[in-house]
Formats: structure tokens, C-alpha cells, sequence
């Protein structure tokens, strides 16, 4: 698939006008234009209030989504930040339940398949938020303490060094130290070697304007499922932080849909879920190729990788011949498929690959009634993906370098639990996932069979784990004028 | 073959909840530590009680009621059995519980007395038989499957796949010879293969299933008709016939006729306005053939016909008006009051293993019709999936093992209990958007409810609010156990396909294959 027949997110649609001032550049555009680019997580001193903020400010603002600007930024903060900079508890009270327990915490690890040893690098995850859990056990602790993170865009690395160095100096200043850091860039695959960000949803909604090529039922969802405030895919408007009003406090903050006596905070805001996943592109090529060859008939590494991920390495969807090359007309754009017609019983992309649990599209449906309503179920559930990689691509993906190497997954949602955790767990996790057993996804689960429908019955090679989960934690990405309320903290 | 879903539901003297929790507590812990040669996980019951597919204990708290022990029970058989298994394993324990519990009035105070005396060695099981609840509506989604059959196919199914990965010859022969090269492994090891099953629905039951359906419809069509009867047997032709339009014209008016937002088709019927309309017609053709029949043709039988048709019409049409008019006045509860440790508590019993659990109490609104109509309803919709749910699929889903509702404290309390695939998350979200309107029919005459439309619309679909609706109701069972903690209701239908495959002799090589794609 060449590049020009998906279009880019950003070409898709747009914020409008009376929002895109207030809603962050990294909502309405990944930056893909910008491929350099840093993950700074930041630790704030003790009683941080917002005034680092101010001292940021003075040397970098974060983009709004009023178009492409070189460089661009974007700033999420997690609970125990938010805690930290001297937010009350009543305000931190009015987030999700998700964002103010943190993905640590001691059940959300265990749901999310973080507490097993063997998804996870040697030593358990390195960074989080280490929130305060008044309720039930204390969240797993993690090495690093992150309370935000700052992440920055450019066109070229002198020019990202350049920003770095501005955006470290000013925050050394204020106390605020760079934990962690993770340089990533906009590559066009991922480590493994597959084509990446294929399929991403569309939004649509006041909030939006759309462009050409949005009518798509596949991937079409309300923009309320990325931007607080707007209306949801369950038809609710999109639930966000609220801050009580305090009279002598200037407020920047609009009521938006806060009740009288306060103002929102949430508001053209959404949530941002990191995951730092390392990728053993060796240990996945090698394994691979014996898999392959345990298998007989010819099989190759390849041939099995494919099956695992659940597309070709160039990006096309595993579909039938005919569905990919229509004897007739013009080829449609290939990510415009459903699975009930075309693949049911998963000949061609296996029941059970990465992409399919992903994102099932009517592959779940039962009878063809179904498959539209199965459609409208499925995109209850979409993420809006920012992620980049990390390290550099190998140069023999079958020798091992030792040089670390990885995906920063990133996503925006506006309900954690029903959006980036149901993925996870519904999905990817579920042992049970269309019509299967005691299977989990290959690529990101713990290692086990992997059923790969065939005739006349099918393999079902065991595949291990080559994807780890280093460090991670739910943000909260902020709209700029929260931003500006949170440096007045 | 049968099974049965039953709780049996007592109050709690409020000062020995905690020690009846503790008791509780004790079981689990005892069936999670107790160790045996084979499994070792709920061994003990397992093996003593072979019946059993899902049970729970849990003790209720509600800030209107003393505590309620509620103890669920899914199992295949009758419940004499059932209970004479769970007795003798648990007698002990089951005693020391019933003796926390509060002396019941009426006919159950002498058994109760019988049992919990001290030093008694009575039997508990009639008691517990004689203090059962029955539901109102539930659903099984592996209809007639025993627990036992399933463990057998499960052994069937594991011995299949190990044969297929450490076979790769097979893999060049025809699906017909695969079948064949397995069938003659299996039935050295399963020789049950041989001998026919019971069928998952008897032709006893499939009769009693349509004839409960049918029985009901004709009950609920002879409750319409009746006052027109009654009224034509009396009075005059024009009086049923006049009441029947006044009524009617009533219900369109409050109803607002088309003027009323479309509200989304509930399986397949039209949109409310339309219903109502539809209902309009009927209740004026009936007037029309009742005056009409009467004055002019003097056929009294049939006068009498449309009279009951009248009648009908304008009953629902007044029915649905009134409502229209509760549920405008119902108060829902934006904001229930989260008690996040409860909450805590709940979400970390949660996926531990393939199936939860979950229990929900909530307050039922008052209201003659109110009463009536939930019972009609959960009764109505109790034989209707009984015909239209029996391959595990409910609508699209098909996730739940047991589930139930039955009323409990004297009519007052609508429970609900659930034995289901996947996260509680995933479950709400399927109800929410894929069989809202079930859901909310049976739960939107619950207190607090998200604003519902005609008992069926609306409701569940406000999404957020429900869930945290749904969440305030539930407890965390002290204890739940599962019969087969990693199989989904799809995979138990799964292995009866595989199994059925190879009870036959041969298959050519079209159904062989589709046989084989289970595999």
C-alpha cells in the first residue's frame, strides 16, 4: 500500500475553529510532519505548585490545534503530579476513577497483564506515577516517580537538541528534574518491520470539521470519545475534571458543563495513556523462522510474523485475493473492510492476530443483522493512537545488537476503562476472544499457542513473548487554558 | 436435561453479619488451601458436589434493610439432590450460617428452629429447599448441558488438539481422514462416544417452553379483553365502545401523538408513535364493530368481539400513557453515592479467572401498575428466552453462563445475579450497546434507574450513569465458585460440535471440514 491511499489523521479532519485555540495540537495531529522528537518525564520537587509551569512558559508554549507549527509540544500531567503542584483532593476526586488509581495499581496491573513476569522487562517496569492510594492496597512502586510528561517536536535534531536544552534548563530552574527520557521518531515501520498506524479512527461531531473521505463506517466515532466535553459514542457528553470556584482566583476556566459553583477543567481536555513497550526484534525474528520451520510445509518466518500481527509487513490487510484485487474496478482503499463477509472463520487473518483483536471491526458478529450493529459496538471502544518508536532500526533484524529498541505507545481517550483498558483486556487479553480458547494476543500477551486457522484443520504454533512493558501511566492532557488555571496553583 | 437456578435469600441478625462473613470467609479459604492429589483449586467441592456448575454466598448490605444472606445456587438436576450433596459437605458450616441469620415467621419458623437448636443434628436441607426463592426470569446459556458432559468434552476436545500438534501427518490428509484417524483414537479413551446424550432440550420441555409462551399471551390478551366483555355483557353496545375512544383519545393526547421524539425501533417494531397509533386504530375499529354489530346487523356475538377488541386497544394505550406519566415524574439518580472501598473490594475479586460474578439489589418503585407490570414482564420475557435463547446466545452476546432476577424482602427488592464471560466492563458495555432494551425492561423499575422510555427504551444506552448505577447495587460475594474456571459458554457449545463430530461413524469431506474448523 503506497502511502497517498490512506491519508494521514490530520488530513482527515480538523478542530473547528472555536476549539482548536483551547484543544491541544497532539489531539488533532500526531506531528507526523515533525519526526523528530523527545519524551521528557518530568519530577516535580515537593509542594511544586504551578509556577513551574510559568518558567516553562517563558521559554516554550505547547501547540494549540490551529495547524502544523515547527517545533511543537504537548504536556500531560498524572494524578500524583497533580497532587504534588498542591491540587486539592476534591478536584482530584472529580477525575476517572482510572487516571486517580494509576496503571499501577495493584488490580489495574493484574487486568491489564502487567503483573506477569514475562510481559514485563527483567525487574518489573522501571517508571509510573506512583500514586497515593487512600482506598485498597498500595499501587506497585516504580524506581521513577513520573508527575508529567513534556513531549517535544521537531523537524531536525539540532533544532529538537535545541528545544531540550531550552525546556531543561528553565525546568532545572523551577526544581523540576527529567527522570526519564525517551527520544522517539516518526519511522514508517515499527521495529518488527511492519507498515504502523494503518487504522485510525475518524471523529466527527460539532467539535469537528470534517474533510474528505470521513463517511467510512469502519472508523468513523464521535469526537467525544477523544475530547472531553463532546458527545460520546454512548451518547453521553464525554466526563471531565471540575475545580470548585474560588472568587478572588482568576478564572481562565470556562463552566463548560460544570455545575453551578464551578468551573471545568476537563473541557477540550482528554486523557493520554503511555506505555513505554521494548521490542527483541532478534528474539521475535529468530523465534519466528523456528516456529515457522516446526510447522513444515514451507512455512517461513514471514509467512508466521503476518499471521501473528494480522497484516502483510507492508501494511495491506490479510484478506482474501478477491477482496484485496476486485477483477473490476479500481482497488477501494484497502482498510475499508469488514471480516464477517470476507473472512469469518479467519483463513486469512487468523481469529486471534494482533490486528484483528485490536480492532474486530463485524469479525464478532454472529449473523450478517449483526454486523452493523456489531460495527457501532466496536467503535464504542477505539483509541485514538499517537505513539512513536524508540531506538534505532536494526540493521539485521535476525542479529542481536543489544542496542534497546522499542515502541512509546501512546493514545487519547476520554474513558480509560471503556476505551484504551477494554482493548487490552476485552480484546487483546481475553483467552475467550471470538470463539477461542486459552489463547491471548501473540504479539503483546504472555507466550502460548496461537490457533492459525487452515485446511484441512489448524497450526497452532506456541509463540513467545517479545514485547515488554518498561514503564508506564495514565496522564491527563490538559487543554490550554487548564493549563494556564494549573500554573496558577 | 434440567438445571436449576434457585437462591435462597434470609435476613441477618445485624450483629452477627460479621461473623456470618467470616464463616463465609472461612469456606473459601478452606476450599482454597485444602489441597488433594488431582486439583487442588475448590477441590473439596467440586468432587462432593458433582451437581454443582455455579454457586455464591454473599452477605447484602442496604441502608433501609437488616443484612441479607443470599446464597446462589446453579446446578444441573432437581434440587434434592442438590441439596443433600451441598449438606453433607458443608453441614457444619451451613448451620453455624443459618444460626447468624434471624428466626422467619410464618411456616418456616419450625424448620428453622429444628435445625439451628443447638446440639441439632436435623437435616438443613429442607429447610434450605422449603426457604428457596425462585426466580423471576432467568437465563442459562449452555441450556442442558450438565456439568458432567462438559467436563467430558473438555477431556475430548484437549485430547483432539494434543493429537493434531504432535501429529503433523495428518495435516496431508483429507478432513474426512482426520476425522476419521481421531475418531478411532477417542473411542479407545472415551467410550461414552458410543452411547447417544440426552438431548440439551427434551420434547417435554421444547412442549412446556411453547406452551408456557403460548399460555401467557393468552392470559395477557384475556386480561385486555375481559373488561370489555364484562362492560358489553352489561351495558349497552355505545358504553364500552365510548370509554374505549375516551380512553384512547386520553392516551394520544397525553402521548402527544407524533409530536413524540422517534425513539430507536425495540427489536425490530416500529417507534413508539406509530405503536400508539397502531393501538389507536385497533381500540376504534373495535368500538366501531361493537356499535355497528349491535345496531345495525344485531349480531350480538360479534358486537361482543369487537367490544373485547375495544377494550384491548384502549388498555395498552392507556397503559402506556400512564407510564408515560410515571416515569416523567420518576426521580433517577444522577450521582449514587460510591462507597469506593465497597467499590474496591468488588473490582479486586474481579478477573481472577475466566468467568465473575456479579450480585445486585436494588429497591423496586412503587405503584399498583408498577408491580404488576414487572412481574407480567419479567414472567413474559422468562418464556420468551426460554424459546429464543438456547444456544447460548443472548441477542448477540453470548457470555453468561447463569443469570437470574427474583424479588426478594416480601416484593420490595429486585435481585440480580450474574455468572459471566469476561470483564465486568465488557459485560455492561454488550448490555449498553448491544440488548439495552432487555436489560432495561428489567431493571428500569429498579429506584434510581437512568431515565427510561416505555419500560424498554432509554435506560440502559445512558451509559456512564448506568454503570455507576449498576456498581452501587453490587456486593462482593464472600464467596463464588465455578465448576470450570476457564471455559466461556462459547467454548463448552464449541466442544459439543467436536464431540458430536465424532459420535458419527464417518463424515464426507464438506461437513468434515466444517467440523474440523472447530478444532
Amino acid at each position: 500500500m503506497s502511502e497517498t491511499e490512506v491519508p494521514r489523521v490530520s488530513d482527515r479532519w480538523k478542530v473547528a475553529k472555536e476549539y482548536a485555540a483551547d484543544v491541544q495540537g497532539l489531539i488533532a495531529s500526531p506531528f507526523a510532519d515533525l519526526p523528530e522528537a523527545a519524551s521528557l518525564f518530568l519530577s516535580l520537587p515537593e509542594n511544586a505548585g504551578g509556577s513551574w509551569l510559568h518558567a516553562l512558559r517563558q521559554v516554550i508554549a505547547v501547540t494549540p490545534a490551529l495547524g502544523l507549527t515547527d517545533p511543537s509540544i504537548a504536556l500531560a500531567f498524572t494524578c500524583s503530579g497533580l497532587r504534588q503542584m498542591g491540587m486539592d483532593e476534591a478536584a482530584l476526586g472529580s477525575f476517572s476513577r482510572e487516571f486517580r488509581e494509576g496503571m499501577h495499581q495493584i488490580d489495574r496491573s493484574r487486568r491489564l497483564g502487567d503483573d506477569d513476569k514475562t510481559t514485563s522487562i527483567p525487574g518489573g517496569p522501571v517508571w509510573g506515577g506512583n500514586t497515593f492510594d487512600p482506598y485498597g492496597k498500595q499501587a506497585t512502586k516504580t524506581p521513577v516517580t513520573v508527575h508529567a510528561v513534556l513531549l517535544l517536536y521537531a523537524k531536525d535534531i539540532s533544532s529538537l537538541n535545541g528545544l531540550i536544552a531550552k525546556a531543561e534548563h528553565a525546568l532545572s530552574e523551577a526544581g523540576v528534574i527529567v527522570s526519564h527520557r525517551v527520544d522517539i521518531q516518526v519511522t514508517e515501520r515499527e521495529h518488527f518491520g511492519f507498515a504502523d498506524g494503518v487504522s485510525q479512527p475518524i471523529l466527527y461531531g460539532p467539535a469537528i470539521v470534517s474533510g474528505p473521505g470521513t463517511e467510512s463506517k469502519w472508523h468513523r466515532i464521535p469526537a467525544g470519545e477523544v475530547i472531553i466535553g463532546q458527545t460520546n459514542a454512548h451518547g453521553d457528553l464525554a466526563a471531565g475534571p471540575i475545580v470548585a470556584e474560588v472568587p478572588e482566583k482568576p478564572t481562565m476556566l470556562g463552566v463548560g458543563n460544570a455545575p453551578p459553583g464551578y468551573r471545568d477543567l476537563g473541557r477540550n481536555g482528554s486523557y493520554l495513556v503511555i506505555r513505554e513497550l521494548q521490542q527483541d526484534v532478534a528474539g521475535f525474528w529468530n523465534h519466528m523462522d523456528t516456529e515457522a520451520a516446526a510447522l513444515g510445509g514451507g512455512l517461513t518466518g514471514e509467512w508466521l510474523a503476518e499471521r501473528v500481527v494480522g497484516r502483510k509487513i507492508d501494511g495491506t490487510g490479510l484478506l482474501p485475493e478477491t477482496v484485496l484485487h476486485p477483477d473490476s474496478s479500481v482497488a477501494r482503499t484497502v482498510n475499508e473492510f469488514g471480516y464477517f463477509n470476507e473472512d469469518k472463520d479467519g483463513l486469512s487473518c487468523p481469529l486471534g492476530s494482533h490486528v484483528r483483536r485490536s480492532n474486530p471491526r463485524d469479525g464478532l458478529a454472529r449473523t450478517q443483522d449483526e454486523a452493523h450493529a456489531l460495527v457501532h459496538s466496536v467503535n464504542s471502544h477505539r483509541i485514538l493512537r499517537c505513539g512513536r518508536k524508540f531506538g534505532p532500526p536494526p540493521a539485521d533484524p535476525r542479529q542481536q545488537d543489544g542496542v534497546a529498541r522499542g515502541l512509546l505507545f501512546m493514545c487519547l481517550n476520554t474513558d480509560i476503562a471503556r476505551q484504551f483498558e477494554f482493548v487490552q483486556e476485552t480484546w487483546l487479553l481475553n483467552p475467550g476472544f471470538a470463539t477461542q480458547a486459552d489463547e491471548v494476543d501473540p504479539l503483546m500477551g504472555p507466550k502460548g499457542r496461537m490457533s492459525i486457522p487452515a485446511c484441512p484443520f489448524r497450526h497452532r504454533p506456541k509463540i513467545e513473548t517479545f514485547v515488554k512493558f518498561a514503564g508506564g501511566e495514565y496522564f491527563f492532557l490538559p487543554s490550554l487554558s487548564a493549563i494556564d488555571y494549573l500554573a496558577t496553583l | 436435561m434440567r438445571q436449576t437456578v434457585l437462591s435462597v435469600v434470609l435476613e441477618v441478625q445485624p450483629a452477627s453479619a460479621s461473623r456470618l462473613r467470616e464463616i463465609i470467609r472461612g469456606i473459601r479459604k478452606a476450599e482454597e488451601t485444602v489441597k488433594t492429589d488431582a486439583d487442588w483449586y475448590y477441590d473439596r467441592l467440586r468432587h462432593g458436589v458433582p451437581l454443582l456448575q455455579f454457586m455464591s454466598m454473599t452477605v447484602c448490605e442496604d441502608a433501609q434493610f437488616d443484612p441479607v444472606l443470599v446464597i446462589e445456587c446453579n446446578f444441573d438436576g432437581a434440587p434434592g439432590p442438590f441439596w443433600a450433596q451441598l449438606e453433607n459437605l458443608y453441614s457444619k458450616e451451613l448451620r453455624d450460617m443459618l444460626r447468624c441469620c434471624q428466626r422467619p415467621r410464618g411456616k418456616l419458623q419450625a424448620l428453622f428452629d429444628h435445625v439451628t437448636a443447638p446440639e441439632s443434628r436435623a437435616a438443613i436441607a429442607p429447610f434450605l429447599e422449603a426457604a428457596t426463592i425462585w426466580p423471576a426470569v432467568f437465563h442459562i446459556g449452555n441450556r442442558g448441558l450438565p456439568r458432567e458432559r462438559s467436563e467430558r468434552e473438555t477431556a475430548l476436545f484437549d485430547y483432539c488438539q494434543k493429537r493434531l500438534d504432535d501429529e503433523p501427518a495428518l495435516r496431508s490428509r483429507t478432513a474426512t481422514e482426520v476425522h476419521a484417524a481421531l475418531r478411532t483414537g477417542a473411542l479407545a479413551q472415551f467410550p461414552w462416544l458410543n452411547k447417544p446424550e440426552q438431548p440439551q432440550v427434551s420434547t417435554a420441555e421444547n412442549i412446556a417452553d411453547w406452551a408456557n409462551l403460548i399460555g401467557f399471551l393468552v392470559l395477557a390478551v384475556a386480561v385486555l379483553t375481559v373488561p370489555g366483555l364484562l362492560l358489553r355483557s352489561t351495558f349497552p353496545s355505545w358504553l364500552p365502545a365510548l370509554l374505549g375512544i375516551l380512553g384512547t383519545v386520553w392516551a394520544g393526547f397525553h402521548l402527544n401523538w407524533m409530536k413524540d421524539p422517534a425513539l430507536p425501533g425495540l427489536m425490530g417494531l416500529p417507534n413508539p408513535p406509530v405503536i400508539i397509533f397502531g393501538i389507536g386504530g385497533v381500540a376504534l375499529f373495535g368500538a366501531v364493530v361493537s356499535v355497528g354489530a349491535d345496531r345495525f346487523l344485531h349480531w350480538s356475538c360479534v358486537s361482543t368481539v369487537g367490544a373485547m377488541i375495544c377494550s384491548a386497544g384502549a388498555l395498552l394505550a392507556v397503559i402506556l400513557a400512564w407510564i408515560d406519566v410515571l416515569e416523567t415524574a420518576d426521580p433517577s439518580q444522577t450521582a449514587p453515592p460510591l462507597n469506593e472501598q465497597k467499590i474496591r473490594d468488588q473490582i479486586a475479586s474481579e478477573d481472577r479467572i475466566t468467568q465473575n460474578h456479579m450480585i445486585s439489589i436494588v429497591h423496586l418503585k412503587p405503584g399498583v401498575l408498577r408491580a404488576i407490570l414487572i412481574r407480567a414482564g419479567l414472567w413474559g420475557l422468562g418464556y420468551f428466552l426460554r424459546l429464543q435463547a438456547r444456544d447460548g446466545y443472548l441477542a448477540s452476546m453470548r457470555t453468561i453462563h447463569f443469570a437470574h432476577w427474583a424479588f426478594v424482602s416480601n416484593g420490595s427488592r429486585l435481585m440480580f445475579h450474574s455468572n459471566f464471560d469476561g470483564t465486568w466492563e465488557s459485560y455492561l458495555d454488550d448490555f449498553i450497546e448491544k440488548a439495552h432494551a432487555g436489560l432495561t425492561l428489567a431493571w428500569s423499575s429498579g429506584v434510581g434507574f437512568p431515565p427510561a422510555r416505555f419500560l424498554a427504551f432509554e435506560g440502559a444506552t445512558h451509559g456512564l450513569a448506568f454503570k455507576n448505577w449498576a456498581r452501587h447495587s453490587m456486593t462482593a460475594s464472600q464467596f463464588w465458585f465455578s465448576a470450570y474456571r476457564d471455559l466461556t459458554v462459547n467454548q463448552i457449545e464449541r466442544q459439543v460440535l467436536v464431540a458430536d463430530g465424532l459420535r458419527t461413524p464417518t463424515l464426507p469431506e464438506v461437513k468434515a471440514a466444517d467440523w474440523a474448523r472447530r478444532l
